[in-house]
């Protein structure tokens, strides 16, 4: 009757699809039929067949009818109220039309027959919430593995990105090149970059296999990364990370600072002849959570290149995660270089960031509090 | 015979100094005059101390090796210095030049070194202009079509990268830029936006209007034929105007 919730699979509304709906919807208008003859609430099999279909192809219609609307409202809410008036539109509209098959001439039914015309609308009333009901429960579902599927992929592109990034050739054999030379001259040194690379290798692997992970531990990537770009590039890189005590057990998703500080290295500060220096700061504000990279590298030019794959796929992740609270921006840092920055909700605060955006309450007895 | 001298440049100071430890391991008698840590170094190096042979690396800040012997063509033998083989190397062995992959090996070099000896001996330079420029090209471009639009927001300029904006719509004397965190006003006019974006992503779809169209999520088309564009995860719809009706026609 209602099955044309599942948004995605009515856009494709073919003949054929149309026709087995519509088979569906008679048949379960049908078995409703028998249903109310059964319990002996009707004025006969033939004249509660000829309600229930008429009632329950004008609920089917009105939800089409609906339909696009329904498609282009985003909360739960609105979708549900949007088919419940259907369903009471359908219901009404149905309802005399079954009076009018029926021979009934509608005025004079809903006059002289209330009792029953009551009774009519109240069981297309129920049966079309019920079934709408299952429908919408289905569908929820549906989206609901669709989103958890959505986090898995971008999860998994990020892991895919995180070891394209590790082979990357000019990375990879730059960085052998460099151990290899200094295995003669100073092979101590040749040692710890060894050790370096080891070590961003196996936390960024150990990382980007977590649903999500510790500030601390995706820092410890980050810190990785850059002693051993310390190494390569000298003094031309200098680096400070500010980790607040309290922000170090925060949770975020692995793997979303490290593309941040991996392009403010590659395009801010390594075509730069100077070099410079890249700041990666944690604090709470806000009842947000702001992560900032900041370079004072060559920054970016309008035509360059690199709006990449890598920003793409962190701002989709936190689009997945938060909703509209998580934020990626990027900015001009000035004097010269990038300052791109994370914002995403403060989990202390709430438990289920998308669907409980921000438990204002609280936020205003902590100030009461401070107040007195 | 005159004593060979060459210079180094490489921005990483562990391969430069590798490459001179070989270098004069391998070939003794070769005068290493200096070292360079980026490309003007290089080049400026180059016409100053007129070195015989000028090792350099691909990649490095500011002009990268390549640009390097564009710029001083015919002054020297180059050798190019690369971690990896993504710029076609093979190019240079067909032509007068050589090329070493990091880490270099000994054998690799001692070959490089008698094929520099014999070169040196058959003056003059060759003319590389030909091979520089297959070599440019080989090398990764920048984008030629806009990748970012910079805004003032605030007190800072926001970076929005083009694969983020919805749609630009000309409202009096400014753009507006729309993106999921909100509507950015830029300077840029409509027409100079047409002509710097990738035109196989941005679409002018109305005089007042040009769509991102990997973001459209689908096009309405009313009873009176007039379409209109919705967005993923965007409340706002743009109408399509006659004029551009046809970009639509088979969708």
């Amino acid at each position: 009757m209602i099955e044309p919730l599942d948004k995605r699979e009515f856009q494709q509304l073919t003949l054929k699809r149309f026709a087995a709906w519509s088979v569906l919807n008679a048949l379960i208008n049908t078995v409703i039929a028998f249903i109310i003859a059964g319990v002996g609430l009707s004025k006969g099999f033939a004249v509660t067949l000829i309600f229930s279909q008429c009632i329950g192809f004008s609920i089917f219609f009105s939800n089409l009818a609906v339909l696009p609307v329904y498609q282009r409202a985003t909360r739960l809410r609105t979708q549900v109220l949007i088919v419940a008036a259907a369903v009471i539109a359908g219901s009404i509209i149905g309802t005399l039309l079954g009076a009018l098959a029926n021979g009934f001439r509608p005025i004079q039914f809903f006059q002289e027959h209330f009792g029953y015309f009551t009774q009519v609308i109240l069981f297309a009333l129920l049966f079309g919430f019920v079934i709408s009901y299952i429908f919408i429960s289905l569908s929820v579902i549906s989206e609901e593995k669709i989103k958890r599927l959505e986090v898995e992929k971008a999860a998994m592109e990020a892991e895919l990105r995180l070891v394209q990034s590790q082979m990357e050739p000019h990375f990879l054999f730059n960085t052998l090149a460099n151990v290899r030379s200094l295995i003669d001259s100073d092979p101590r040194r040749a040692g710890d970059m060894l050790e370096t690379f080891v070590a961003f290798l196996r936390t960024s692997l150990r990382t980007s296999r977590e649903r999500t992970v510790p500030l601390v531990q995706e820092l410890d990537v980050v810190k990785n990364y850059l002693d051993l770009f310390t190494m390569r590039m000298g003094s031309r890189l200098r680096y400070k990370i500010e980790l607040p005590e309290a922000l170090r057990g925060v949770r975020i998703p692995p793997l979303l600072i490290q593309p941040l500080v991996e392009n403010a290295v590659k395009h801010g500060l390594e075509p730069s002849i100077d070099g410079g220096e890249v700041t990666i700061a944690a604090e709470r504000a806000d009842g947000r959570i702001r992560i900032k990279v900041t370079d004072s590298g060559v920054g970016i030019r309008e035509a360059a290149g690199g709006s990449g794959i890598g920003l793409d796929n962190v701002r989709r992740r936190l689009a997945i995660m938060y909703g509209e609270l998580g934020r990626l921006v990027i900015e001009e840092n000035s004097p010269s270089g990038v300052k791109a920055t994370i914002e995403i909700p403060d989990e202390l605060k709430g438990t289920t960031p998308h669907h409980d955006p921000l438990p204002v309450p609280e936020v205003g007895a902590s100030r009461r509090g401070e107040r007195r | 015979m005159k004593p060979v001298r060459a210079i180094i440049a490489d921005d990483e100071e562990a391969l430069r100094e590798h490459l001179k430890k070989k270098l004069s391991s391998l070939w003794p008698e070769l005068e290493v005059m200096g070292v360079a840590q980026d490309g003007e170094a290089a080049l400026s190096m180059i016409r100053a101390l007129k070195p015989d042979i000028a090792f350099l690396d691909i990649s490095m800040p500011g002009m990268s090796g390549i640009d390097v012997a564009k710029a001083a063509a015919g002054a020297c033998l180059f050798v190019f210095v690369t971690a990896h083989d993504e710029f076609a190397v093979e190019a240079f062995e067909r032509e007068a030049v050589d090329y070493l992959l990091k880490p270099v090996t000994d054998e690799r070099l001692t070959n490089t070194i008698r094929r520099l000896k014999e070169r040196l001996v058959v003056a003059p330079v060759p003319d590389l202009t030909g091979v520089l420029e297959r070599l440019s090209r080989a090398l990764p471009k920048a984008p030629s079509h806009l990748q970012w639009i910079k805004a003032q927001h605030k007190d800072g300029v926001r970076l929005i990268a083009a694969n983020d904006i919805y749609f630009f719509r000309a409202t009096d004397k400014y753009t507006t830029v729309r993106t999921r965190d909100g509507e950015f006003l830029i300077r840029k006019t409509l027409k100079g936006l047409e002509n710097e974006l990738d035109p196989a992503q941005f679409w002018r779809v109305h005089r007042a209007a040009i769509v991102n169209a990997r973001l459209i999520q689908k096009v309405d088309r009313s009873l009176a034929g007039t379409r209109t564009i919705r967005f993923k995860d965007l409340p706002d719809n743009l109408t399509v105007s006659r004029a551009y009706a046809h970009l639509f026609k088979q969708m």
